[in-house]
């Protein structure tokens, strides 16, 4: 099996010394962490491997010894020496790399392996260069599928890439210490060079503990009176279910304890999802304000509540002369006379108690829409759920209208299926759930016939009912609907990650690629480890918030069904609140 | 195969069986090929006048067809006063009634165990749905074309004539859907007459000849052919005389159906009786005889 | 023992490889035949007409002839697939209209089988089941490519309702300029001629088999002091299933001592389960279920007794695989049955409860004294009977012959075709035919023959399979391949 050493880039100029880092024996590769200057005491060296094995849980040896020589220094004595050294730091096997002759040539000797003694000839080694900055601050997202065989020359299986993002990111520990470090051990690495702004991260950090938990304190007092008992009352969770606003308000909150809650985030998935609440919390606020500061510049509510109670009076007006057209002839179609008259009768009625109700409510429509402006400053989703509910009251008259006409239609279609089977000698039969034939006595023929008949004869009236309520309905659902794919787009959009894809491509890997370096005879083959950027579809599928409102649960063709049975649509809030 | 020549046959007999290894070429075709082969075994041998006889059944519904439309013609043109209608329907009905019972001496009755008291119940759910609805039946069909009404009850008619039970077995008969496409023809007839009570004594009246009168008749039948005929022959003139009122070009043809449906097609059934070629032999699908329902009943 | 390829794309350089032009192509000598089984009915469906082709395949292998099998796509089973011994078995893509039987348009498929034949270098083309609308379509596209026909016929058929009679025309259609016909008794053999107003000289009698190894018999699964009726068959009207529920309760109430095995499953099962119910019988009558072909042995050795009560049979493996197993064979007399066993063997009854009854009494009466010959006895007689090599050698014969035939030209096929199947649907179909030979001429221009890649040889003597090694006990044993392979 070849020998894979991942080398960091930023150790390749580092002055001769030891290699430290971790053996991965599954995968026959050696991490190369960090190489450790001359010189050294093997005690101190022995100490501080022990203490980042320690505080990081993983495996840290001295793999071997690390010789960088520099233009023509023939240096003999300090290749025997570091010959001599792997008596002090047993290891199997032991890595002999070498960089000579201003860096173009490389070689690599791993001694005691392979492990079997029968092999013949040394294996070959292949060295591996990886960029420790990369590597250390991403996430490597392990493929859902079998990755693609073309991707590199020789990829490790996917395990062990793994391995190797995770050595390096336990071992952080040990990229701690900084140039300017005068301890006992020198070591070469990677360094961070923001030192001034990570005393800002430190000093949030000092203080985001008493905020957070000032803040959670506050948000279990607001959630307990929340879960008091004079709300548990009967009419209020229901209407509660009913209305979005409450929903999102809920939502919200839950969003704000888990953003608050003084435990520390687990996974990186999990400190991801914390940054993704905040900066969502964050835009729908800013969003929300913005809206705010338009509609009181403007003096938008002003116009909009003197528009409002027209727009209310046109709409019934127009449902008017709809009934009446459906009272006459519409269409050509053959209706039943007195049935028509009937229903039109009933919700002309219903009508005129709408209007008279819209015209009692006139006077304070301006005071709540302020109210409702007032709202925005939670959130834009806020006010867009709310705004969704004031359709959704305001169109109330037809919501009654197709729940009558979908009653109606819907113990038509049950009765004339019913009869149907009587009218052909079959019967439902319950218990093997299959029309069985069944022998009727004369009257129960004639009776159902009868029905039957009438039932037939008056279907194209409650039909036409019906469909003209539905399609109204189904407007009115359609705008809530997309009202709730905004705030439902708000609510889960992964912002920061998708902010960090962007600008940091390498922080979400997806994998990585290898580009040859350099490949000659008898000399290790040299790769470079380049990471692979998750695309954008995976990110917004991975770290997408979870949405209030469940997506419409029903396919297009359940739909349809519904609708031909006359079986109520509700929009999709209720709906996931009554499947829940 | 083929070149092997077929040995003698005296000396090995060819023999029907799969599982010996005979000396004989795959595609062998012996004497007693196709021996098993039988022609109509199962055709039967038809009287003419029994077939005459039988044809009655589809006579007196065709009649009974025809008597209801020339009543409904006579409804709808206000020559026949409903009352009178439906004393004479009621009047019939009773006689009827007592004749049911009275030609078996009220064997039938005992057998099916169903009480004078079911009947009166019966009569009473007719008579009051029927008398309820019929408001809701003028007003039904006000907007429907007459034409489309016409049609529609041409068509349930046809299919009542189609699916009733003459006494074959077949699967398209059905005596349900038969009584109910009846049933739904009148209702759309009645709809068209002039007023309410019009309607309810129409639908009275084609419960009494699409329901009632197969019943009476099928036990006439099977108690004294005699008088059957003699009632179909009568059933046959008056629906002739009614149609004669009404249109002769129709009563001609009507007469004309009815000769052919009871003279003309029973000859045609003997004369292709001849031709008949029934082939039969092993393969054919074994019929169960016995009546295996008493094992699960 | 069984690899798959992932079909069609992967095929291209392999035969790029094995051929470049068609002259390099080596022909095969003489005597070994490059056959096309065609139906619709194939693994992983199961039946007898499935493992009648497997079967018959493998042993047409075995004796060096190319055989591959065509039939359509059963779920995500498609493209190209080998079985044991490089039997090749393309899986069509073409859609599936009722019972497994592909829809047809009689022209639809000629594209795909043409394309097939011509690579394959097909001559003769072996369509199984008059059920299958594919097989009727390989065979009219056959004869229009100007291959020889042969086609097996599994089934028997009235004359006396409407259905029958369309089906009988379309078979005379299909039948009238196929080269030879193959029936699986002698019974089917007077039907088909009839059906299809045949020469019976053109049409073979060639039983199907059994393979007595995995049918053996041992009594140690009996119970002692019972006695138990085996019955395996799909719960149907044709398998007689009315029957058996009125003799259930009959013999149930008069022998305490008797257990019923019923095996298989159909829309029939719940009028047993009403009987069971009725008689209180639960413990005494046990409803396997749909068996899977490998249990059926497991199931047969159980019993002292085996009944199968079918209305109508062409050849019933059934009863062959029973007598096979040592049980004593109780059948109605219908069909095929009474040439299928010796009367030593079969006790044989009309298809009525109380023949059925006295049928079973005799057999049990019969095992009460200790008449009957001993299971393995009984195996060793059946054994002899019907194997597959005796099958493939018969069907061989056929080919030979077939081979030897001269394939009609089209106006002879014409002819034929409007004298033999009455004038309009003769006529019909001699216009369809035409239609054909325009298709394939354009499919010809299109992609010329000279086109179409070779492909490599799995069997036959151009083999480039590797020689099979394993025993001929496992090449006959289809079930283990399946199971495999899937």
């Amino acid at each position: 099996m070849v020998l894979k050493v991942f080398f960091p880039t930023c150790c390749t100029s580092a002055e001769s010394g030891l290699l430290v880092g971790r053996w991965v024996p599954e995968q026959s590769s050696a991490v190369v962490l960090a190489v450790v200057h001359f010189p050294f005491i093997p005690i101190q060296v022995k100490e501080l491997l022990a203490r980042v094995q320690q505080a990081g849980r993983v495996g840290l040896a001295v793999l071997g010894t690390w010789c960088h020589c520099r233009l023509q220094e023939p240096e003999e004595g300090l290749g025997r020496f570091l010959e001599g050294l792997g008596a002090i730091f047993t290891h199997e096997p032991w890595l002999q790399l070498c960089r000579e002759r201003g860096g173009s040539v490389w070689s690599c000797k791993a001694l005691g392996w392979p492990m079997s003694p029968g092999a013949p000839s040394p294996a070959p080694v292949m060295l591996i260069f990886y960029d420790q900055r990369h590597v250390l601050l991403s996430q490597l997202h392990t493929p859902a599928t079998l990755p693609d065989p073309q991707a590199g020359d020789a990829p490790p299986s996917v395990g062990g890439l793994a391995a190797v993002f995770d050595t390096v990111a336990r071992s952080e520990l040990l990229f701690r210490s900084d140039r300017f470090h005068e301890g006992p051990v020198q070591l070469s690495h990677w360094q961070s060079e923001g030192i001034e702004a990570s005393i800002l991260v430190e000093l949030a950090k000092q203080a985001s503990g008493p905020t957070c938990l000032m803040l959670s304190f506050l948000l279990s007092l607001l959630s307990a009176v929340g879960a008091c008992r004079l709300f548990r009352l009967w009419p209020l969770p229901f209407i509660c279910s009913k209305l979005s606003t409450c929903e999102q308000a809920r939502h919200r909150l839950g969003h704000l304890t888990f953003l608050f809650s003084p435990r520390k985030a687990e996974s990186p998935v999990q400190l991801m999802r914390k940054v993704n609440v905040f900066f969502s919390l964050l835009l729908d606020v800013a969003l929300g304000l913005a809206l705010l500061a338009w509609l009181r510049a403007e003096n938008c509510i002003g116009q909009l509540a003197d528009a409002l109670v027209p727009v209310a009076d046109c709409v019934a007006e127009e449902l008017q002369h709809l009934l009446q057209w459906l009272m006459g002839a519409p269409a050509g179609l053959k209706m039943n006379r007195a049935l028509d008259q009937v229903l039109g009768r009933f919700f002309l009625y219903h009508i005129h108690l709408w209007i008279s109700y819209i015209h009692l409510m006139s006077p304070f429509v301006e005071g709540i829409l302020w109210h409702v402006g007032l709202s925005a400053c939670l959130g834009l989703t806020v006010a867009l759920s709310l705004l969704s509910d004031i359709i959704a009251l305001l169109t109330f008259h037809i919501y009654c209208f197709y729940v009558y006409g979908a009653r109606l239609y819907c113990l038509k279609i049950h009765g004339l299926s019913s009869l149907w089977r009587l009218f052909r000698g079959k019967k439902w039969n319950v218990l093997r759930q299959r029309v069985d034939s069944c022998s009727y006595d004369l009257d129960q023929l004639f009776i159902g016939t009868l029905l039957f008949t009438i039932l037939v004869f008056l279907l194209p009236t409650i039909a036409l009912y019906y469909l003209v309520f539905t399609l109204l309905r189904l407007l009115v659902v359609a705008v809530q609907g997309s009202l709730h794919l905004l705030i439902d787009l708000i609510n889960s959009l992964p912002l920061y990650s998708v902010g960090l894809r962007l600008c940091r491509p390498y922080r979400l890997a997806a994998g990585v690629k290898f580009r040859v370096l350099d490949h000659e005879a008898g000399k290790p083959l040299r790769l470079l480890m380049q990471i692979n950027p998750l695309s954008y579809s995976r990110v917004v599928c991975t770290y997408r918030l979870p949405s209030c409102g469940c997506r419409p649960r029903l396919s297009w063709s359940a739909l349809c069904r519904k609708l031909f049975f006359g079986e109520l649509i509700y929009p999709w809030r209720q709906k996931a609140g009554k499947q829940d | 195969m083929c070149d092997q020549p077929v040995r003698n046959t005296n000396e090995v007999r060819w023999q029907k069986v799969l599982y010996k290894r005979q000396p004989f070429p795959d595609n062998y075709v012996d004497q007693r090929f196709l021996e098993e082969l039988r022609k109509n075994i199962y055709a039967r041998k038809y009287q003419y006048w029994a077939v005459v006889f039988e044809s009655s059944v589809v006579i007196q519904q065709l009649c009974s067809v025809c008597v209801f439309v020339v009543i409904w013609w006579y409804m709808d043109e206000g020559l026949l006063a409903p009352l009178w209608l439906f004393g004479t329907g009621l009047a019939s009905s009773l006689i009827g009634y007592i004749l049911f019972d009275f030609i078996d001496g009220g064997k039938g009755r005992k057998k099916s165990g169903r009480t004078r008291w079911a009947d009166l119940k019966s009569a009473l759910v007719f008579i009051t749905f029927t008398y309820g609805f019929s408001p809701v039946l003028k007003t039904l069909t006000e907007s429907v074309s007459t034409d489309t009404i016409y049609a529609m009850s041409v068509f349930m008619l046809l299919g009542h004539l189609i699916f009733f039970d003459y006494g074959a077995n077949a699967a398209i008969v059905s005596s349900t859907l038969s009584l109910n496409m009846a049933i739904f023809a009148s209702v759309c007839l009645a709809s068209r007459l002039p007023r309410s009570l019009h309607a309810f004594i129409m639908v009275t009246f084609a419960i009494q000849i699409f329901a009632l009168w197969p019943m009476l008749q099928k036990k006439l039948k099977a108690c004294t052919p005699r008088s059957y005929v003699g009632v179909t022959l009568l059933f046959a003139f008056s629906a002739l005389g009614g149609l004669l009122s009404i249109s002769g070009v129709g009563a001609v043809l009507f007469a004309l159906l009815l000769v052919s449906v009871s003279f003309l097609c029973p000859f045609y059934l003997i004369r292709l009786q001849l031709f008949k070629e029934n082939i039969h032999g092993p393969w054919d699908e074994a019929e169960i005889k016995e009546d295996l329902s008493r094992f699960l009943s | 023992m069984a690899c798959r390829t992932e079909a069609e794309p992967s095929r291209r350089p392999l035969d790029a490889l094995a051929c470049t032009s068609t002259e390099e192509c080596p022909t095969a000598p003489t005597g070994s035949h490059s056959v096309c089984m065609v139906s619709d009915f194939f693994y992983p469906n199961m039946g007898g007409v499935e493992s009648h082709i497997y079967q018959l395949s493998q042993c047409l292998i075995e004796r060096g002839h190319k055989v591959i099998i065509i039939t359509h796509a059963y779920g995500n089973r498609k493209g190209v697939r080998y079985l044991t011994n490089g039997l090749k078995v393309y899986y069509l893509p073409l859609k599936v209209m009722y019972n497994q039987s592909t829809a047809t348009t009689l022209f639809h498929s000629l594209p795909l089988l043409r394309y097939i034949f011509v690579r394959e270098r097909i001559s003769i083309i072996h369509a199984h089941s008059s059920f299958s609308a594919m097989a009727h379509d390989a065979l009219f596209h056959g004869k229009t490519m100007g291959l020889q026909t042969v086609f097996t016929d599994h089934s028997l058929f009235g004359f006396a309702d409407v259905s029958s009679v369309l089906t009988n025309k379309l078979l005379t259609v299909s039948l009238c300029d196929t080269n030879h016909i193959i029936c699986v008794s002698y019974t089917s053999k007077e039907n088909t001629v009839l059906r299809a107003a045949l020469n019976p000289e053109i049409v073979s009698v060639i039983p199907n088999a059994v393979d007595p190894t995995d049918f053996t018999p041992d009594p140690r699964q009996r119970k002692k002091d019972m006695v138990t009726i085996v019955v395996i068959s799909r719960l149907v009207y044709r398998k007689g299933t009315d029957l058996l529920c009125g003799i259930i309760p009959e013999l149930c109430l008069k022998y305490p001592d008797l257990n019923f095995i019923i095996g298989g499953e159909g829309p029939k099962r719940i009028i047993l389960e009403e009987v069971r119910e009725r008689y209180q019988l639960h413990d005494r009558v046990r409803l396997l279920g749909a068996l899977e072909h490998k249990d059926v042995r497991n199931v047969l050795v159980q019993g002292h007794i085996f009944l199968n009560t079918s209305l109508t049979e062409a050849f019933c493996m059934a009863i062959v695989e029973a007598a096979s197993c040592g049980l004593q064979v109780v059948s109605t007399r219908v069909g095929g049955i009474p040439e299928v066993l010796p009367e030593s063997l079969i006790i044989l009854c009309e298809p009525s409860v109380k023949s059925l009854c006295q049928g079973l009494e005799k057999a049990i009466a019969q095992l009460k004294s200790g008449e009957l010959p001993t299971p393995e006895k009984i195996h060793g007689v059946v054994k002899t009977f019907y194997t597959w090599r005796n099958v493939a050698e018969r069907t061989e014969k056929v080919y030979d012959r077939v081979i030897g035939e001269a394939v009609l030209s089209i106006d002879q096929r014409l002819d034929r075709l409007m004298s033999h199947c009455g004038s309009v649907t003769g006529c019909i179909f001699a216009l369809l035919a035409v239609f054909n030979i325009l298709f394939l001429i354009f499919l010809r221009w299109i992609t010329p023959d000279s086109l179409i890649d070779v492909a490599v040889d799995a069997s036959g003597p151009l083999s480039s399979w590797p020689l099979p090694q394993c025993s001929p006990r496992d090449k006959m044993n289809p079930h283990s391949n399946e199971d495999s392979e899937t």
